[in-house]
């Protein structure tokens, strides 16, 4: 008996059972031929890995924290936002407690609107004088990164390059849902007509902005890769709606 | 996620990343693809929360499954990407003064051999170059585990073959 083809490969991996191993090996020891055979099948797949080896490249440093979801801290804006979201929560509080002179302010203006009254309301400015509400995100980018609308309803996206470090998008006129990942960011505009400013960093090294799986903007390295018309400020926009 | 988990997975990120990459690499002969599928394939991982039972057949599995959706992606970024030529994207590395051109030469055999495989032949060879078990290498290529050696034999052959016949006919 000598090893046959499936035997010798088994043998040289040692990927036999307990018993086909101690059986084997005796074999081998014994026998010349099946010596040999093992003894070339080894060189040859030596030669073959050594071989493979010429084709490869250095693996990419990266460490297994950096898979970590990461801490994101707070913009200036949101740090803002926390604190309107505050105010307005004990402003709430003021306005429920029996006789609140809140309450009766609160009261007083109602009445004004209620009335049509041409004459100023003696606090607050007018509402149609106001920018629009803004709200946004910023998130940190590291490597390869894809900024996904996830509808083609809303307004319009001006896209534009940043020194900064992060990712900025502010929502112009509208609500939206951010979800962030280590490599992405996906906006839910669904039911939303606001428009977007999307400020990716110069040195984000690979950042691709979608409509689902539609790429609208790439940017690779220095290069900005798109057919995209350019507003008066020089950014590149396009239609969340249409996209182009 | 869990600290036992966050241990489990750090330790498997160890014995497992560099030679996930490098079968990828080898497969495609594209690092950067390899390095965005291997390091998509531990965010999996990661996001799954806890450990396969066969870690290096989920790994390759989930690896093979995102190169193949990567694979269609890049192809088509690179035909939008016009700006920067194909050639240079891609371009190698900056070299060594040791990287002759006798060493580019046969670098460009082995890849072309590797190219020229069947494909399972191709998977099967460059998993056990790294050291995949045989166990690893029958669930991830979906084959019985009795079969992988013959199969494996096999593939060194056709290498070999192919390898050689180039250099024949060089």
């Amino acid at each position: 008996m000598h090893l046959n083809e499936d035997q010798i490969q088994r043998f040289l991996h040692d990927e036999l059972d307990a018993l086909s191993k101690k059986t084997l090996s005796q074999h081998v020891e014994g026998c010349e031929s099946c010596a040999r055979l093992v003894a070339d099948a080894e060189r040859e797949e030596n030669a073959i890995f050594d071989l493979l080896a010429h084709v490869d490249h250095p693996a990419p440093r990266v460490d297994a924290v950096s898979f970590a979801p990461k801490r994101r801290t707070l913009a200036v804006w949101e740090r803002w936002a926390a604190v309107v979201v505050v105010v307005a929560a004990l402003g709430g509080v003021a306005y429920a407690i029996p006789g609140s002179p809140l309450r009766a302010l609160v009261e007083q203006v109602a009445e004004w609107i209620a009335d049509g009254d041409s004459q100023a309301p003696p606090v607050g400015k007018s509402p149609t004088n106001a920018a629009p509400v803004t709200s946004g995100i910023a998130v940190p980018v590291h490597g390869r990164f894809t900024i996904e609308f996830t509808s083609e309803q809303g307004g319009s996206v001006a896209v534009s390059l940043t020194d900064e470090p992060n990712i900025l998008v502010r929502v112009l006129g509208g609500t939206a849902t951010f979800t962030t990942d280590v490599d992405r960011l996906t906006i839910d505009n669904r039911g939303s007509t606001a428009d977007y400013e999307l400020e990716i960093p110069r040195d984000a090294p690979f950042v691709a902005v979608s409509i689902g799986t539609r790429e609208i903007v790439l940017k690779d390295g220095d290069a900005f890769a798109t057919g995209l018309p350019t507003d008066e400020r020089g950014r590149h926009v396009f239609s969340l709606s249409t996209p182009d | 996620m869990s600290r036992p988990f966050q241990d489990a997975f750090a330790e498997l990120f160890q014995e497992h990343f560099d030679r996930l990459f490098r079968y990828l690499d080898r497969l495609c002969g594209d690092p950067d693809l390899a390095a965005d599928v291997a390091q998509e394939t531990f965010v999996k991982l990661y996001e799954r929360g806890s450990l396969p039972d066969a870690p290096g057949a989920w790994l390759i599995t989930v690896a093979m499954n995102l190169f193949r959706n990567a694979h269609t992606t890049r192809e088509r970024r690179n035909r939008l990407l016009k700006v920067v030529p194909e050639a240079e994207m891609f371009a190698d590395r900056p070299v060594s003064p040791a990287h002759s051109a006798a060493s580019h030469e046969l670098q460009r055999r082995v890849r072309r051999a590797l190219n020229e495989m069947p494909e399972r032949e191709r998977q099967m060879l460059l998993l056990r170059a790294e050291g995949y078990s045989y166990k690893d290498i029958a669930e991830a290529l979906k084959l019985q585990d009795t079969s992988v050696g013959v199969l494996l034999a096999r593939a060194k052959r056709v290498f070999l073959a192919v390898y050689e016949d180039q250099s024949d006919a060089s």
